[in-house]
This record gives C-alpha cells, structure tokens and sequence, in this order.
C-alpha cells in the first residue's frame, strides 16, 4: 500500500518529482561542495604558509651569542656547545611528529670572513611508520629560489653559495671555491633576500670533517603544522595542573610542539620563531573564520531553499491530503505516507547532491592548490552522510508545518476550493 | 494589457512566484556577500601579513653601514622604513650586541615581539632580549652602563640575544652617524618588486633584497584565498541558475492552458514569451533589491567578525550592478531555456485537457 502510493506519486507527476529532487541535490551540493573546502583550506593554507621558513628553532642551551634583527641576522657566531646530529631524526617521533614537515639541522663555521653553513640538502630517513621520507634545509625553505645553477643533493665536494657573497667574491655557479683548504664545486647560486644570501652553504657531514665537529650539529630548524595560539596557548606549562597539560599537550600549538622537542632532545632549547608563527596564527584564523562564515550563509541559503520548495510542494498536494480523508484515511496514515514520501526524496536528492558536491569540492582544490604539489581537498567520509540526512530531515520539517494544518482542516473545505 | 497579465500572473501564482523569488533572492544574497567579500578579500589579507615583517630589506654591500637616507626614499615610495644600527658594548664585562631602532617605525613591522614591560622607550632606556637577560640576570628596572631596561623581549630570533636600544643611543655608541646597518621596508603587497628597483636604482651602494619567503608566500597564499572564493562563486552561481530554471519550467508547464488560450486567440509565440521573461526579469530585479539588502548586512557582520572591522554597510553602486547584472543573467537564461517550451505548445490538445 505505502509502496504504491508511492509509485504513483512519482508516476502520476514524474516531471515534479524531479524538480524537488534536483532542488533538493542542488542544495546539498552547494552545502557539500563548501563545507568540503572550508574544512580543509585551513591545512592547505598552513602549508603554504611553510614557506615562510622554519617555525621553531632549537639549539643547545649554551647557545652563542649572534646580532640581527628580523629575519636577517649580522654578526658572528660561534658554539660554545652542540646537539648530536644522531639526536635530531628524535624530532620525528615525538607525538606531534607527523605534523613536522621539515627538518634542517646545521653547523655553522667561520672561514676568514666566509660564513660556512653545513646542512643537509636532501637527507633520506626512515620515519618512525617505515617509509623513507627526505628532508633538509629545502624541506624547510621551500621559497628560496636557485638564481643561477642548480640545487645539491648532498655530493661531499659540491656547494650551494648565496647570492650577495657569490657577487662580492665574482663566483660564477660551476667554479670551484675553497673553503677551509678544501676544494667545493659551486653547484648553485642561491637567492633568498635574507641571511642566507651572505653564506655558503656545504653538506653537513663535510663541515663537520672540516671543522673537527664529526656529529656535532649548532642549531636546527624546524617546520611544523600547527593550531592558531589561543590564550590557553600561552600559558606556562610549569604552573598548568595534570589536565591542563594533557589538553595542552594534545593540541599541536608552536609552544606545545616546542615543548615536545625539548624533552625529546636534552639539552636543547626549542623557541618558537614568533614572527613566522604569530602570524601565521593570525593569518589562519582569518581565512577559518571567513570561510567558516560564508559556509554559514550558503549552508543557511540552501536549507531555506529545500524548506521553502517543499513546504510549497505540500500546500500544492492540499486536495490529495483532503480526499484520503474523505474516504477515511487517519491523519496518523496521511501523515505517515506523506512523511514517507518526502524523505525518500530527500534522501535521494541529498544523495546525489553529496556526491555532485564532494566532486564540486575536490574540483576547486585541484585547480587552486594542485598546482603547488598539494594534494586535493580531503573530505572525512562523514560529511556525505551527514549532509544526507540533514537534506532529508530539512525536507521533512519543510513539509511538516503546511502537512499538520491541512491534516487538521475539514476535508470539505479543501475539496469545494478546489485546489 | 501586458502590466494586466503580468500582475494578474503575479497575484494568480503567488506560491509558485513565491518560490522563484526566494530562491532568486538567497542567489542574491550570496552573490553580494562573496562579491562584497572577494573586492576587499586582498586588501585584508595583505594588511593580516603585516605581522610578518619586512620584505625587503637593505644591506651595505661593502663596509658595515649604508646612507639612512634610503630609509626617507622608501618611505616616499609609499613604504615603512625601519633602519637598524647594530653595534656591541660591554656589560658586566659580557660583550653584549645592541641593536639600535627607531620605536615609533619600527612597532609596525614587530607586532611579533613579546615585550614584558614596555616597547615605547625612550632616550636612556632599552629592551633586554629574554635569553640575553637570563644570562646577565636582567630585569624591567635593571641599570646597565648605558640604559636602564624598561622591557624583556622574546622573539625566538636574534632579538632574544641583544639589547634593543633608541637608535641615537646605538649612533653614539658606535660613534657612527646618518648610517645604518640594516634598514628593513615594508612595501605594499603588490609593489614590492617596484619599490625594490627603484630603491637599488638609487642607492647603488646598497644591496636591496626581496625576502622571497615573505613576499612570495604573502601573494601566493592571498592569490589562492581569492581563486578559491572566486570558484566558490561561481559554483553557487551556477546551481542556482539551474534551480531557477527548473522552476522556470515548470512554470510555464503549469500554465500551459493560458499559453494555448492565449494563441488560440491569436497571439504569437514571441509576444507571449516577451511576457515570460519580463515577468522573470522584474522578478529578478525584485529579489536582487532584496537579496542585496540582506546580503549587504551579512558581509558587513562578516568583515566585523573575522576581520575585525567597523560595523559599516559599504554600499557600493558597482557590487550592486554586479549582483544586478548576474541576478538578470540568471533569470534571462532561465526563462528563455523556459520560455522555448511555448512553441510547443498545441492549443487544441492543451484545451481539451490533457
């Protein structure tokens, strides 16, 4: 009985149906299609936001003395102590490790008026999970641009050479240079427009040969993936109680990560770099909240249209509402049938909209993110679902108001207004 | 008579109209949201990298300082100029660096510094950076032999490890004068590349650089914020076009009695879908004055929101053309993919009843 009075309500008026249907997925998939990006824009800004270098430094706690201001550092510098380069591949398997994506140790060294710094350029490593993963000064920097050249990839006798210092000394990329008595190949110009255009910079297990500092690492840098600050952020984790701690340690904030790193690596000291992660909090939290905003007003638009559209559907139906009263159908039947009907609609126009949507949504990330090698927008597979069932039970509270009065109207009077 | 019928239709399929309208005017309120948003969405975001400091910066390319006139020739280019004079002292026979800076032009570009105490200082007074002042043992209050501390810095940069003192006091110090050592610009966003060769033009004694990791992330993360909204846009745009067209065509379906008495009596196709579309089109309009006025509140609560901003409904003439010239598109397509139904409707078969 329920199916046939179904089937005849679609046979009966196919063309309708499929216009509260297809009102119905459109809905749906706009509200898809935006939460899909919303939710995801905030991680794929934050990588972008990488590129503004390392978000925490750590080096030993007896660090040397340097000068600068900003990102530019002038001045000398010399360790007075070190980390173990064994030490820093610990990094990775802190709690948060999977949120750092980038690891540069370094050694710096004075040659004459030469700044040498050893660092890994593309250092392979077995991550804690047993991939192979390669990091280095790259992972770190992904903005700095090769001028002239090409990048190294670790060869013992080869050197990355800033900028400023190629030009003071006329270095051409492809001359060989000396640097502490030994001959490098100069495989690259590099231009940064900071510190780094005043240094060359060797392979790290190199400098330490050179120097007499096998294992021996200054300072490191670290990039990691992290949640805007917050006030809780900034409390001292010395006078936080048990709980406090654990929520703030379970949250991947700069100083919670740092914090991690330091009792990973003992000894060290690991500072958040507050220009790179301050704003970047603040740059994440503005394009969460206007996202987050605008899906508010589209998911809100969309739910209005799926209620309006049914709530007029089911004024239109009145007349039908009114004869299977007539001839003695409970309200408790009318009401189940018609609630019936409008779900299975709403299900299947939700259904169809989710997927339209998802795809919408995996769309805008390809093209607006894929090109800087980011993968395309993730969607939990919770969402669909979700949007589903909210696009049904909309469709339903649309129907339900207009459904309850004509339920609770004399037939009679329906009937002779002839709707 | 074609007010009459449009009326008429107006007040006959109030429910059906009803319907149109509300969708048409949800299109519109988007449409001036992300409009809204998307015309102030770059300004905002270039004012939000701010914190990060300088992108460019001035070094000497030979010697130790550079003429502070660049500092002026940067700030007349439309830019804030920050020049630092770094020089070092003794202090309880520790050698400690002091970065000279210029307060007022410099707070601009540090809104990252972590100041205990105050970061307006004054002649006779400095900034400690925190590891420099766990090492001496230093305070806010502190006397050192050529300032009294006033404030505790932590940056997590070099700052950390200096002492921060009025520029005239790192000039006297070092014994230098109308020099620095590093002078950092903050140029607007989108003239960075123009302010720096102008500036390297001029000052052939100085090595003017783009920080590429600011500069280059700031507009490549503001570009992808815009084509994201941008593609967010259209895809509203475009389903709500199909939304109106399918109830469009239904429209026309559902009237096709008067369509087949109207030709019966003689009217021609074209005339009868003349009055489809202009009925669609003031419909349009209707809902874009509507629409515009909700949508107008919405981005202003947005902006006040996120951003920050002043509760202000910025009406602008050209978000309102816009969201009119698409709200008309929209409608136009979607009664004539409609309205293209008349043609085939036979009056006859129409009228007898099925």
């Amino acid at each position: 009985m329920i199916f046939r009075f179904i089937k005849e309500s679609i046979t009966r008026a196919p063309r309708r149906k499929a216009l509260i249907i297809a009102a119905i997925a459109m809905g749906s998939a706009v509200a898809t299609a935006m939460l899909g990006v919303m939710l995801d824009i905030g991680d794929k800004i934050n990588r972008e936001l990488r590129s503004e270098g390392a978000n925490i430094v750590v080096t030993s706690r007896a660090a040397a003395l340097t000068g600068g201001v900003g990102s530019i550092n002038a001045g000398a510098s010399g360790a007075a102590n070190y980390i173990p380069e064994s030490q820093v591949l610990n990094i990775k398997k802190i709690f948060w490790g999977l949120n750092v994506i980038g690891i540069s140790p370094s050694l710096i060294a004075q040659d004459g008026a030469l700044q040498v710094q050893g660092v890994w350029f593309a250092h392979s490593y077995q991550t804690p999970s047993g991939d192979t993963q390669v990091t280095g000064i790259r992972a770190v920097n992904p903005a700095w641009q090769i001028a002239k050249g090409r990048w190294t990839l670790d060869v013992a006798d080869e050197c990355i050479v800033g900028a400023s210092v190629a030009r003071g000394n006329g270095w051409k990329a492809g001359g060989v240079i000396d640097v502490f008595g030994s001959p490098f190949r100069i495989a690259g110009i590099l231009s940064t427009g900071d510190e780094a255009d005043d240094r060359v910079f060797v392979p790290l297990e190199r400098l330490q040969q050179l120097t007499g500092r096998t294992g021996q690492v200054d300072r490191i840098d670290v990039a990691a993936l992290t949640k805007p600050e917050d006030d809780f952020a900034r409390k001292d984790p010395k006078t936080m109680t048990g709980k406090e701690l654990e929520r703030w340690s379970c949250t991947n904030y700069v100083t919670s990560i740092a914090y991690e790193i330091e009792q990973a690596l003992p000894g060290t000291e690991a500072r958040a770099v507050r220009r790179v992660a301050d704003s970047e909090g603040r740059v994440l939290d503005r394009v969460g909240g206007l996202m987050g905003m605008i899906t508010l007003v589209a998911l809100f638009s969309a739910g209005l249209t799926v209620w309006s559209l049914t709530a007029t559907t089911m004024m239109e139906r009145r007349g039908e509402v009114a004869i299977m009263q007539a001839i003695g159908a409970t309200r408790g039947i009318v009401a189940a049938l018609f609630g019936l009907e409008i779900a299975l609609v709403g299900l299947v126009g939700g259904i169809i909209g989710a997927f339209a949507g998802v795809s919408l949504a995996h769309y805008v990330g390809a093209a607006v993110f894929g090109a800087s090698g980011g993968s395309a927008v993730e969607i939990t597979w919770i969402l669909p679902f979700l949007i589903v069932f909210a696009a049904m039970a909309i469709a339903i509270a649309g129907a339900a108001q207009p459904l309850y009065r004509t339920l609770r109207m004399e037939p009679a009077g329906i009937l002779r207004e002839g709707v | 008579m074609f007010f009459r019928f449009v009326i008429r239709a107006l007040q006959y399929r109030k429910q059906r109209l009803l319907l149109s309208f509300s969708a048409l005017t949800v299109a519109a309120a988007l449409a001036t949201v992300l409009f809204g948003i998307y015309g102030t969405v770059e300004r905002r975001m270039r004012d939000e990298f701010r914190g990060y400091g300088a992108n460019i910066a001035a070094v000497p390319v030979s010697g130790k300082t550079l003429p502070l006139e660049l500092a002026t020739a940067a700030e007349k280019l439309g830019s804030t100029a920050a020049p630092f004079l770094i020089t070092s002292t003794q202090v309880n026979g520790n050698a400690v660096v002091v970065a000279g800076f210029v307060p007022a032009k410099t707070a601009d570009m540090t809104s990252y510094w972590h100041v205990k105490g105050t970061r307006a200082i004054g002649p006779g007074e400095c900034i400690a950076g925190e590891t420099l002042a766990a090492r001496l043992h230093l305070a806010v209050g502190s006397q050192t032999p050529i300032c009294t501390v006033k404030g505790i810095v932590s940056t997590g940069g070099a700052e950390d490890q200096e002492l921060l003192a009025p520029f005239e006091t790192a000039e006297n110090l070092a014994g230098i004068h109308d020099a620095a050592s590093v002078i950092e610009i903050r140029a607007p966003g989108a003239q960075v590349d123009a302010v720096r060769t102008a500036l390297a033009q001029q000052f052939p004694s100085a090595d003017v650089r783009t920080i590429l990791a600011v500069a280059g992330t700031e507009s490549n993360v503001v570009l992808k914020i815009r084509a994201s909204l941008f593609l967010l846009t259209l895809i509203v745009l475009g389903i709500t076009t199909l939304c109106v067209t399918s109830n469009f065509s239904e429209m026309v379906l559902e009237r096709s009695r008067e369509i087949g008495i109207l030709k019966a009596l003689g009217a021609v196709e074209r005339g009868i879908a003349a009055l489809f579309v202009s009925e669609s089109a003031a419909l349009a309009l209707a809902a874009t004055v509507a629409g515009y006025a909700v949508g107008l509140i919405a981005a202003a609560a947005i902006a006040r929101e996120v951003f920050g901003a002043v509760f202000r409904l910025d009406a602008s003439w050209l978000v309102f053309a816009g969201v009119a010239g698409v709200m008309l598109a929209v409608a136009a397509i979607a009664s004539t993919i409609a309205a293209s139904r008349i043609w085939n409707i036979q009056p006859a078969i129409v009228l007898r009843g099925e």
